[in-house]
């Protein structure tokens, strides 16, 4: 049950319906939590098991944490909590990933296990690393363990961000639950409208993309320089639209039930070093991995080298985390290095240094592009073929163009330039009652219905 | 209820308006424009006639259809005693509605007869989702109209499976009490989506792609197949009642059209599939084509292929002979090199088949 899927929107009524017809707090929260169950269960119910499992595990852990006063018993609760969450995940997600890979290194000697017939459960490696945030945050004693066991749970399947993100924390999430939970009409105008937005880019705009940029991607080497160039646009453009997309669909469904959920994107393709794009996309993770894993394990206070070491550490991690696939490993080292190389150009300072600079911004984008070739290419021999045809010139081959291309190139940049200079860190809003307001909100759910059934493509970040 | 209309706002209703006006104003410049289908008795479904055609999400292109509704120029006097008529029976690649007239197949066919002293007129009788038993239930009304010399049948494996079969479609197979016929029935749901696009006048772009996208999803979820549909059996029978399919419909056009029919097969070749350009041989694309040339054979009807035509073009250009800017490449209908590629093999073969016969002036 995707966002933009009619089932969803029914789904969606429902409870719209039903959360006025309930008056006290328990039963609205009920609905939440039930309502969310039933949309994981849409997918596989069998799974359902798998994420309760999970809950109680994060919802005990966290509470003898916090009972322990006992440091190294606390230590070794907390560490039973990461081994307990990051099991499940390693044996649903990376288990067969390591015995593959384990086969192709050492087969020579006679090394060969048999994989496991598994499929990952949809959703585990955002909400795994939500429990992981919450049992962190109390033994640092910066959270006090949730006495409700119906908000911690809800806290963890919170239907919007259950599927991908954003990744929530505790901290900014479990009070809201603590508040009087209310459909109001200012929290619905303004989340349909945030909805839209990210129906918009992921209807109009990134399956449009992605009708250009998967033949290319699945056969570079059939089609010229300049073909392949412009896959690598249209794929930087889709892969935006799409998880911006949805992150901003997950806000507006939270908005309108009355929780605000943290901005997940914040005109990532503006930044103008490695160091902001990272500040800039895919927000909840980049700070996930910064306070969970970077700092941790010593951040930039332990000199050069080891700060180097950290970066390309946690880009792994975190490359590793979109999948268990070694593109997503170069990937998240790609970043590392990217990483690196401006902390070494920059010195000390930090922030932006060029706030004008073209050759900043042009060296960014230019940066992530390629860094999108390792992570959208189905296999290293792709990667190879991929760059071979971008940096040769070949013309024998076919010279195939897409003319929404040309007119969503300049839209992207455009709406980059105009969004960093006004929309920072916030939602485009209009007044519904005004003129201009409707026309916009009209013009984008007419687009939305217009291209709705052409060529529907699932949500990338629903793989990871 | 008339406090919530006097609560509706002047602006919002005009921003409501607006919106839609300028969508539809995007819409006619880069979507098609097509006239509804009509039908009537001696030619079953056809566009409406001199009406304009113009499409943008192929190439682009802008036809006006003939007095009975068909891609091609005015025709005065279609039974002609001093010049003998073809007739192209097909689907969308022979109504070949995304390249302009004079770059159609047939269109090239016919000035290359008339360029090398073959007196004929060319008749595209090709609609769109048109298969078989359309051409086994449209044989007298095109035969009386048109009175062909000859009659050249485009097709594909699939018009004699999926698309012969397919519930939705105007004209079916169906079996019953282990005989075949053809089932007809006037609209399919797809038709009455245009029709009802059409009354909305200037707004039919966003109209139509609204109700034809709404109607189109909801077939999809609710199709169901033809009960005797070959993927419903077993592989093994499967073969044989596709095979006595094919053999049914190829003897009802052989009796409709007589020993006037040539077929011209399309194979789904040069396609892009699973990483390399698909030129080779591909099993199930010679199995279907052996099925279709075997029942031709039977029936005593010369079938023409342009697979290896294609199929060299791409290799020695490395372009694509169907496919436009705006579709995948392999995918698509033929574009203007296709169509001339088509046209020339189809003057190749029909000179020299025929040259002895009747043709020369």
């Amino acid at each position: 049950m995707i966002f933009t899927s009619l089932e969803f929107i029914a789904f969606f009524l429902i409870l719209m319906l039903l959360f006025p017809a309930i008056n006290n707090q328990t039963g609205r929260k009920i609905l939440l939590l039930a309502s969310s169950y039933f949309f994981y269960a849409f997918w596989d119910w069998r799974f359902l098991f798998l994420i309760l499992l999970s809950t109680a595990a994060g919802y005990y852990f966290g509470k003898e944490i916090y009972r322990s006063e006992n440091a190294t018993s606390r230590k070794a609760i907390l560490i039973s909590s990461i081994i307990a969450n990051l099991g499940f995940l390693g044996l649903f997600k990376y288990f067969n990933f390591f015995i593959e890979s384990a086969n192709t290194m050492f087969g020579k000697f006679g090394f060969n296990l048999s994989a496991l017939n598994i499929i990952l459960p949809i959703g585990i490696s955002f909400y795994t690393f939500e429990i992981l945030s919450y049992t962190i945050d109390i033994y640092r004693k910066n959270l006090k363990p949730e006495k409700s066991t119906i908000d911690f749970a809800i806290f963890i399947a919170f239907f919007p961000k259950l599927i991908a993100g954003p990744i929530v924390r505790a901290t900014e999430f479990l009070p809201q639950l603590k508040n009087k939970i209310e459909i109001t009409k200012a929290n619905f105008s303004i989340g349909i409208q945030i909805f839209l937005i990210g129906a918009f880019k992921k209807v109009v705009i990134a399956d449009r993309m992605a009708f250009f940029s998967d033949p290319v991607f699945s056969n570079p080497s059939l089609y010229t320089t300049y073909t392949v160039w412009l896959a690598l646009a249209a794929y930087t453009i889709q892969i935006f639209c799409d998880f911006s997309g949805y992150s901003d669909m997950a806000v507006g469904i939270a908005k309108i039930l009355g929780f605000d959920l943290p901005m997940n994107f914040n005109i990532p393709y503006a930044s103008q070093n490695p160091s902001e794009f990272w500040r800039r996309w895919h927000i909840t993770l980049s700070r996930w991995l910064r306070d969970y894993l970077y700092i941790p394990l010593g951040g930039n206070r332990k000199g050069k080298t080891q700060t180097y070491i950290n970066l390309f550490l946690t880009m792994f991690m975190g490359g590793l985390w979109h999948g268990a696939s070694w593109n997503f490993v170069f990937w998240g080292l790609w970043h590392g290095g990217g990483l690196s190389v401006h902390k070494i150009l920059s010195g000390k300072k930090t922030g932006n240094q060029h706030p004008f600079s073209f050759i900043s911004w042009f060296g960014t984008i230019f940066f992530v592009m390629i860094g999108w070739i390792f992570f959208r290419s189905q296999d290293a021999k792709n990667t190879v073929m991929f760059l071979k045809r971008m940096f040769f010139v070949e013309n024998f081959a076919i010279n195939w163009t897409y003319s929404a291309l040309y007119v969503l190139i300049p839209i992207t940049i455009i709406a980059h330039i105009v969004g960093y200079k006004y929309l920072q860190e916030k939602y485009p809003r209009v007044n519904l009652a005004s003129f201009s307001g409707a026309f916009i909100f009209t013009f984008i759910l007419l687009g939305i219905i217009l291209f709705y059934f052409n060529n529907p493509q699932p949500f990338i970040y629903f793989q990871f | 209820m008339l406090n919530i209309l006097r609560k509706i706002k002047f602006e919002s209703v005009a921003a409501i308006i607006c919106a839609f006006f300028i969508w539809n104003f995007f819409l006619r410049l880069a979507i098609e424009k097509k006239p509804p289908q009509v039908y009537d008795d001696k030619m079953g479904f056809h566009l409406e006639a001199e009406e304009e055609y113009i499409n943008s999400s192929e190439g682009f292109s802008k036809i006006k259809t003939d007095r009975f509704g068909f891609n091609n120029d005015r025709i005065e006097n279609p039974i002609n005693t001093s010049i003998d008529n073809i007739i192209f029976l097909g689907d969308s690649y022979t109504e070949a509605l995304a390249v302009n007239r004079q770059n159609n197949y047939v269109k090239i066919t016919e000035k290359l007869l008339n360029d090398n002293g073959y007196a004929f007129r060319s008749i595209n009788l090709g609609i769109s989702g048109n298969s078989i038993p359309d051409h086994i239930r449209n044989a007298p009304g095109f035969i009386k109209t048109f009175n062909p010399k000859y009659v050249i049948v485009q097709l594909h494996f699939n018009d004699f499976v999926d698309e012969a079969l397919n519930p939705e479609h105007g004209n079916k197979i169906i079996k019953k009490e282990n005989k075949y016929s053809i089932e007809h029935s006037i609209r399919s749901k797809k038709r009455t989506a245009n029709h009802i696009a059409d009354i909305t006048g200037w707004f039919q772009p966003v109209s139509f792609r609204i109700i034809n996208n709404a109607i189109s999803s909801y077939q999809e979820k609710t199709f169901k197949k033809n009960e005797i549909h070959p993927s419903n059996d077993s592989e093994e029978r499967n073969r044989e009642e596709i095979q006595n399919i094919i053999d049914w419909q190829v003897r009802e056009l052989k009796k409709a059209y007589g020993n006037k029919i040539v077929f011209l097969y399309f194979s789904p070749l040069p396609n892009i599939m699973e990483g390399t350009v698909n030129i080779t041989e591909n099993s199930s694309n010679t199995e279907k084509k052996e099925m279709v040339f075997n029942s031709a054979k039977k029936w005593n009807i010369d079938t023409f292929d342009i697979e290896d035509v294609l199929v060299e073009y791409y290799q020695k250009t490395h372009r694509m002979p169907r496919g436009f800017q705006d579709t995948r490449p392999g995918l698509g209908h033929l574009n203007a090199a296709g169509n001339y590629l088509v046209a020339d093999s189809l003057y190749n073969y029909l000179s020299e088949k025929l040259n002895n016969i009747d043709l020369k002036k």
